[in-house]
């Protein structure tokens, strides 16, 4: 309730420079894009959607160890409120840590991407930003006083280096950990999650984590795009076929980079482990659209006439069009990937039973791995994925069936979607010696 | 002489006897304390650090988040579950709901590798070596979390913070 209340009290502030912003103009189309969800008195309009508080894994919070990451599956996440329009215009109130943290990472973390903001400061003065792109340093010292944190003498040369691309966390924990601390103490930002600053992303596909299920803004805009805006005069009749989506592939490796022929660790004097590589590929996903294009046109084969002043009879060739396929890619990327290794029942059984005439109290030590990390991204529209495991120790003998399961972000077109990969199977050895009598 | 030798014997087997008793009686309640996220008595700077670490580390979605906050904020100091409310209440347990999590978290040991500067002070930063059961996989992995730990306003030691990993890279950096 007191999260709610806050809410509306900002937003009831907020009508003052959502009035101003207007009237200073804005976009190309006429407006700031707060119109989309603000009416004159500064009340939501009916057509925008409360998303309510939503959290997601993102690239530039902090993070949990990794071998915690691993066992548990937790990492930090980031925590928005969330306003959408059906047309995909966001906006997002981050709280105060992801804010912070955002404005510790502000190209990563998309704070850039934003088209405009609103801040309460201390006393719940307001002021908009403008472009943050545009006076980026500014506009982080902006944020952070909105959050209450004061960096001192280095203010402008932490700003400065942090919009040069430089790493936040050493230029933070060298400089002044304490307001790390600080930041993280305030109580105030829990108990009343106290938000400061509003985030209005006209496309929501360039907001953090992307648009909501069930909104894509960018394939309207790309439709638009793709679409002629005026039809030529001559074009035949009918109309080209509707635009086509064919979402990208989803494929899954696994195997063995080195050794060729690795042995359980239990025989293996050096410990030398296995190298274990598994990687995932989604190709790009195309959006196929169809427009009427002429292709050739009559000419005038007498020089110095136009087709109009051409004589009878030296018009040479036809206007012809056709429906010319035009195709966007998009990249697909993954939310998460989670490896799973285990070792195949035929491998146990033989263990548990085969094995245990040899060496009596055989037992399987770990017959089952998962692991939660890996790196990826999109190059051009096709996304890669990959997790390199160096000297991987097995302990069981057998076949290990390697499986890839996660969650895709979607595209501007397609909704995300979850996946289930067999991505390959390798063999740890043992070495048995038969005793010849 | 005999008899002198078997009576020390009989006595040193006696004292040995009631000290691992006494080791096993105290064990159980620290470890029956520890998950309650109760521990009594003052505990030394090292300890805050493990037993803060353990109850940080062990969750359990169904017990909801207010209740993990209150026990992280029980072997905290002030300001530490004030941080703990936006770590783990906020930034963490989201993770914890969506992945359903079930876990337990024992430390074998730690050790103060450095201090961190704050409030005028030095707070031990410990390097603490934990497992981590994960009860839905039954997998347990083993590793390294660095805890900070500062005396709260009764002079006792309780954590301050868990570091980041990237704040933890930085400490190691300068070993």
């Amino acid at each position: 309730m007191r999260r709610i209340t806050m809410i509306l009290i900002l937003l009831t502030y907020s009508f003052s420079y959502f009035s101003r912003a207007s009237a200073d103009g804005g976009t190309d189309s006429g407006g700031t894009g707060w119109e989309n969800f603000f009416d004159e008195s500064g009340n939501l309009l009916p057509s925008v959607t409360d998303q309510g508080q939503v959290s997601m894994q993102v690239d530039w919070m902090p993070e949990l160890p990794q071998w915690v990451q691993q066992a548990t599956g937790y990492d930090f996440e980031a925590t928005f409120h969330q306003y959408t329009t059906d047309a995909g215009d966001t906006v997002l109130m981050p709280s105060a840590s992801t804010l912070f943290f955002m404005s510790m990472n502000p190209g990563e973390s998309g704070l850039l991407d934003s088209q405009g903001q609103v801040a309460w400061g201390p006393g719940c003065s307001i002021e908009g930003y403008g472009q943050l792109a545009g006076d980026a340093s500014g506009a982080l010292i902006a944020v952070w006083n909105s959050i209450g944190l004061n960096f001192g003498d280095y203010t402008n040369e932490l700003a400065d280096s942090i919009v040069a691309g430089d790493n936040a966390w050493s230029t933070l924990i060298n400089k002044d950990a304490v307001n790390l601390v600080r930041i993280l103490s305030n109580n105030w930002t829990v108990d009343k999650s106290f938000y400061t600053v509003m985030l209005l992303y006209s496309d929501c596909a360039n907001a953090p984590g992307g648009c909501p299920p069930g909104i894509q803004k960018a394939a309207a805009t790309a439709a638009a795009t793709l679409q002629p805006t005026r039809r030529p005069t001559l074009i035949p009749e009918g109309n080209c076929p509707a635009p086509q989506v064919v979402p990208g592939s989803i494929t899954g490796t696994a195997g063995v980079l080195d050794p060729d022929f690795p042995i359980v660790v239990g025989q293996d004097p050096d410990k030398r482990g296995v190298d274990l590589l598994f990687s995932l590929v989604i190709t790009p996903t195309l959006y196929h659209t169809w427009q009427w294009e002429q292709v050739s046109e009559r000419t005038c084969l007498l020089p110095d006439y136009t087709l109009e002043t051409c004589p009878l009879g030296y018009l040479h060739g036809e206007d012809e069009y056709e429906c010319v396929r035009h195709t966007a890619s998009f990249c697909e990327a993954a939310t998460s990937v989670t490896s799973f290794m285990k070792l195949a029942e035929s491998s146990r059984d033989w263990i548990l039973e085969d094995l245990q005439f040899v060496y009596p109290g055989a037992y399987l030590h770990k017959p089952e791995w998962r692991w939660n990390d890996g790196t990826g991204g999109c190059r051009g529209a096709t996304y890669q994925w990959r997790l390199e495991l160096p000297h991987t120790q097995i302990e069981d003998p057998g076949y290990y069936d390697i499986t890839l399961v996660g969650q895709t972000a979607g595209t501007p077109v397609t909704a995300p979607r979850s996946f289930n990969l067999k991505a390959g199977r390798f063999g740890a050895g043992l070495i048995q010696t038969t005793i010849i009598r | 002489m005999t008899l002198i030798s078997f009576r020390n014997a009989t006595l040193n087997t006696l004292m040995i006897g009631i000290a691992i008793l006494l080791i096993t009686v105290l064990a159980y309640i620290v470890q029956a304390n520890r998950h309650k996220g109760d521990v009594s008595g003052k505990l030394d700077s090292w300890q805050a650090a493990i037993v803060g670490v353990e109850v940080v580390m062990s969750t359990d979605f169904r017990t909801g988040k207010q209740q993990y906050i209150d026990a992280i904020c029980a072997v905290s100091t002030e300001e530490g579950c004030a941080i703990s409310k936006n770590i783990f209440g906020e930034m963490l347990y989201p993770s914890i709901e969506k992945t359903e999590g079930e876990t337990i978290c024992d430390v074998t040991a730690a050790e103060q590798i450095g201090v961190m500067p704050y409030g005028g002070t030095n707070l031990p930063i410990y390097r603490v070596r934990a497992e981590i059961t994960n009860q839905k996989s039954h997998i347990t992995s083993q590793g390294v979390i660095y805890a900070v730990v500062a005396k709260n306003r009764n002079d006792e030691w309780k954590l301050f913070r868990i570091l980041f990993e990237e704040e933890a890279q930085q400490f190691e950096v300068k070993q």
